[in-house]
């Protein structure tokens, strides 16, 4: 009687547990039976195991297959296991080299002839599978290209079920699956990220430098405009100017990624690294689960998980629900988010950088001398009131945009080609963020957004003679702290742009026209 | 020129390092001399400096002119009879007045004066001045001959307000003035006091933190900081704001010039505004000058039970004052213009600044049209708009800019 072991991971959120997968033949009445607090998808992998055993050449044993899922404590899911169970069961039954079973991590979804099939989760996992210890990790072939993401492991991709066997020591003829086509995820994210430049934006320069400051300093940003401003063209040009991601950021996005199926147009998994910074754009029906994150029983990372490292632009931002806007509030002050649900609790990374657009009131005719609205006061009020004081004190940048003219149009087009392209704004920006980097290192933080008040007031110290009105404001309480605040941490990303050492009173000025009323859609 | 008696090397020396710019040294002597020999308020002293200039009317007096000589240098020097005769009989009213400067006048204690206030740094400020408040030529024949100054003087450049009250004043008095100088600071007005204990004390503080401009008008001599407990807050208003006295060093702070002292700070303000009162107190003196003047006069209410009040309360209620319960009240009982507060606020503006606001204009331009109209880069007018938002000159409106008209 032989216990055979192997061993697959378990993963809630973006932590893997490494799960030993034991298996045992008995001479009891024929039977499988799988335990260790394995979910419904779980269980039905007795029947792919059997199946897709039998269809690979060779026969379980008449007897009582035992399989147990150690540590029996933690929640299990999905059909990663597969892989696991199924070379744990061959080696009880002595068909396989139990020391090269165990040595291995088995990742993968069996069909029922044989053949291996992807699984989410795969770059999460084996980072989990590399800090537990493990030197040598078997994947589905269709998972080959995220897994290789991770350095320093022995990864082997597989296509069957058969060929797995081989390596452990079988002799079994591998039928070669039917080619599966597999949309390519580089096509698509091209698509996204390449194809759009801010050159492509018109009569919009006032906008185009609030961007730039944006990028350069992560700042939040509030964008208010009648339809038609260009304020989602706008948006959508924000992750063109920010520079790409370093390899410990573009790994905890992509692993994000990795953990839901289905994300980017391909079926399962991704199959590079997300080198560029994501770029999420909800629909404001979404619910609050879809953007935070959650699920029934187990966690599931929301589009502010996706967005994290980039962008999550909110358009029509007063017609989500209002649970969802006070929803952000938490990850944008902490960076991550904590999901907690009946199958246990999930920390997903969640540092956005938030892009809100609104009309200025319901017909979004107001503040325009040209159109005329129809909104009662009270309605523009209370459509200004949608976003909370909380939420707007987090945005630093708040603009108020007017559609460019006909005649501004011809005009700006004449001049078309003098305008800077995402390419070169990408790269100042690139510059100003190594200013300020230099000038927090050692600090927990990297960009002027992220600096807290009273280190920016106490450590940051700005020449008296510069501030001297803002001052004045402040004493005289024309002047928030928080606006105050907001003030200096965007004078010191212009002053990273502009390559100064400490802002002066250019960039205060400036700084106070970025920073706009403290709600712009109020009435006036 | 007329013969002063003195050298002319002995009066560069007396008013050396005492002038605060570009007067004549004569002139200085003059109006020093004045001031030490006269108490504050002597009518006649200013008919005679105000008719014949103060050099001239000095060298009469050294000179012992006749009253018949004296009233012949003012017609020709273009007053008429019914001028001369302001005080009634001029013969009669310039030997009673003599009678009165015969004990001082004397060259001594000028010089004294003199070398006293060189040792406090400070200076004299005299009504040839381009720097004499304009105000208070309303004093007519009572306007002070000199003022001596400590600290500097362009904070009797900018307009404004004084603030009175109890020297016993309660939190709640404390309050509303706090409340009051931060409306006039945010207007750039100055603060105008006594720096006596109480109400006037915190409007001085106030306006410090503030940093808006502040005159403490002392009754006695600047070389004595009085009150004593104040002498704190009274050196840092010398540094950061302005000490005035109608006095010489030396001279002590008597009942009658604090009263005159209150005269001075109604002429001073465009307009006076008392915090709490007693019923009988100073600060229903200063109320009582600034009425002569032709000043407002704002007063803030208080319970009726409290003694503080009582005068306030009467102020309103005999309709002497106005009602004053915030800031906003007392800017528009001061009652500027539009066009004065954006002159005084156009002065701290930048180059730059004043371009976009004239491209601003009245009409609501979008930024691009400001761009256009000014000629200023994106980062220039996005400073310029900023700043002068802060200043609250301008206001966002209907998706471009407009000239904020609510500051009054």
């Amino acid at each position: 009687m032989i216990v055979a072991k192997s061993y697959g991971i378990s993963l809630l959120g973006l932590a893997g547990t490494p799960i030993e997968i034991e298996a045992e033949i008995s001479s009891n009445l024929p039977n499988f039976v799988l335990v260790g607090l394995p979910d419904a998808s779980l269980t039905e992998a007795k029947d792919r195991v059997r199946s897709a055993t039998n269809n690979s050449g060779f026969t379980l044993p008449g007897r009582r297959i035992t399989v147990n899922l150690s540590p029996a404590s933690v929640p299990k899911h999905g059909s990663g296991f597969d892989l696991a169970i199924a070379v744990a069961v061959l080696t009880a039954s002595g068909e396989l080299n139990p020391k090269s079973v165990a040595e291995a991590l088995h990742l993968g979804e069996l069909a029922l002839d044989g053949s291996l099939r992807p699984i989410a989760g795969v770059l999460p996992s084996l980072l989990a599978a590399k800090r537990a210890g493990f030197s040598r990790a078997i994947v589905p072939k269709q998972n080959l290209a995220e897994a290789l993401l991770v350095n320093d492991m022995d990864i082997i991709g597989a296509g069957s079920l058969g060929e797995v066997a081989n390596l452990h020591g079988a002799t079994v003829s591998v039928r070669t699956p039917p080619n599966k086509e597999l949309i390519k995820v580089e096509a698509v994210l091209e698509d996204q990220s390449q194809k759009v430049d801010i050159s492509d934006v018109i009569g919009q320069d006032f906008a185009i430098d609030a961007l730039a400051v944006a990028a350069a300093g992560g700042h939040h940003l509030l964008m208010v405009g009648p339809p038609g401003a260009g304020k989602t063209m706008l948006a959508e040009r924000l992750p063109t100017l920010l520079p790409d991601l370093d390899l410990e950021q573009a790994l905890e996005t992509t692993a994000v990624h990795s953990i839901v199926a289905g994300r980017n147009r391909n079926w399962a998994g991704v199959s590079e690294l997300m080198v560029r910074p994501p770029f999420e754009a909800p629909h404001h029906t979404s619910s609050v689960a879809a953007l935070v994150g959650g699920g029934m029983g187990m966690p599931r990372p929301g589009l502010i998980s996706f967005a994290n490292n980039g962008v999550l632009f909110l358009d029509e931002a007063p017609e989500f629900a209002q649970p969802i806007l006070e929803a952000l509030r938490q990850p944008l002050e902490s960076g991550e988010v904590l999901i907690n649900r009946s199958a246990g609790s999930a920390r997903f990374p969640a540092r956005f950088q938030l892009v809100l657009a609104a009309n200025p009131c319901p017909c979004g005719k107001a503040q325009s001398s040209k159109r005329d609205c129809k909104c009662t006061p009270q309605q523009k009020m209370r459509y200004a009131a949608k976003l909370s004081g909380p939420l707007l004190d987090r945005i630093d940048i708040r603009l108020v945009i007017q559609p460019a003219s006909a005649v501004e149009i011809a005009i700006a087009k004449e001049n078309q080609g003098l305008g800077l392209t995402s390419e070169q704004l990408r790269n100042s920006v690139a510059q100003a963020r190594c200013r300020s980097a230099a000038r927090l290192a050692g600090t927990p933080w990297k960009l002027n957004s992220q600096v807290p008040g009273p280190y920016l007031r106490r450590q940051m110290t700005i020449d008296k003679e510069m501030r001297v009105n803002l001052d004045r404001k402040l004493e005289l309480g024309e002047l928030s702290m928080r606006g105050y605040d907001r003030c200096l941490r965007l004078a010191w990303t212009l002053a990273d742009l502009a390559g100064d050492a400490k802002p002066n009173k250019e960039h205060i000025g400036r700084a106070l026209y970025l920073r706009g009323k403290d709600n712009p859609m109020e009435v006036t | 020129m007329t013969d002063l008696k003195v050298s002319e090397k002995q009066i560069r020396e007396v008013v050396s390092d005492l002038g605060v710019g570009g007067e004549d040294a004569k002139e200085l002597f003059a109006a020093m001399a004045w001031s030490v020999w006269c108490e504050p308020g002597d009518g006649f002293a200013g008919l005679l400096t105000q008719g014949l200039g103060p050099v001239d009317a000095l060298s009469c007096e050294l000179g012992e002119a006749s009253p018949v000589e004296v009233r012949r240098r003012l017609i020709d020097a273009g007053r008429d009879a019914a001028w001369i005769e302001s005080f009634g009989d001029f013969e009669s009213g310039l030997l009673q007045a003599r009678a009165r400067w015969q004990s001082r006048k004397a060259l001594a204690p000028v010089v004294a004066a003199g070398d006293a206030h060189r040792q406090l740094a400070g200076s004299l400020l005299t009504p040839s001045s381009p720097l004499w408040p304009e105000q208070l030529a309303d004093l007519k024949f009572n306007q002070p001959l000199a003022l001596w100054l400590r600290g500097s003087v362009r904070h009797l450049e900018t307009s404004g307000v004084s603030i009175v009250g109890s020297r016993n004043a309660t939190n709640y008095g404390e309050r509303a003035t706090n409340e009051l100088v931060g409306a006039l600071a945010s207007e750039s007005l100055s603060v105008i006091s006594g720096g006596a204990y109480g109400i006037d004390a915190m409007a001085h503080r106030a306006a410090l933190a503030l940093k808006t401009p502040t005159v403490a008008v002392l009754a006695g001599g600047l070389d004595r900081l009085y009150p004593v407990g104040n002498s704190s807050l009274l050196q840092r208003i010398e540094s950061e704001g302005l000490l005035v006295s109608e006095m010489e060093p030396g001279v002590a702070p008597s009942k009658w010039r604090f009263l005159q002292r209150n005269r001075l700070i109604a002429a001073l303000g465009v307009a006076t505004v008392v915090v709490e009162a007693n019923w009988r107190s100073g600060a229903i003196n200063t109320v009582t000058h600034a009425r002569e003047l032709d000043r407002p006069v704002g007063a803030v209410p208080g319970s009726i039970q409290s003694p503080t009040s009582a005068g306030c309360n009467q102020l309103i209620r005999s309709m002497k004052a106005e009602l004053i319960t915030n800031g906003k009240e007392l800017i528009e009982l001061v009652g500027l213009s539009f066009e004065e507060v954006d002159q005084i606020k156009r002065a701290g503006l930048g180059q730059l600044e004043v371009r976009a606001l004239d491209a601003i204009g009245f009409d609501n331009p979008s930024e691009r049209e400001i761009v256009a109209d000014s000629g200023l880069s994106v980062h220039e007018l996005t400073m310029a708009l900023g700043n002068l938002d802060l200043e609250g000159l301008i206001e966002r409106a209907n998706g471009g800019w407009r000239r904020r008209r609510s500051t009054v």
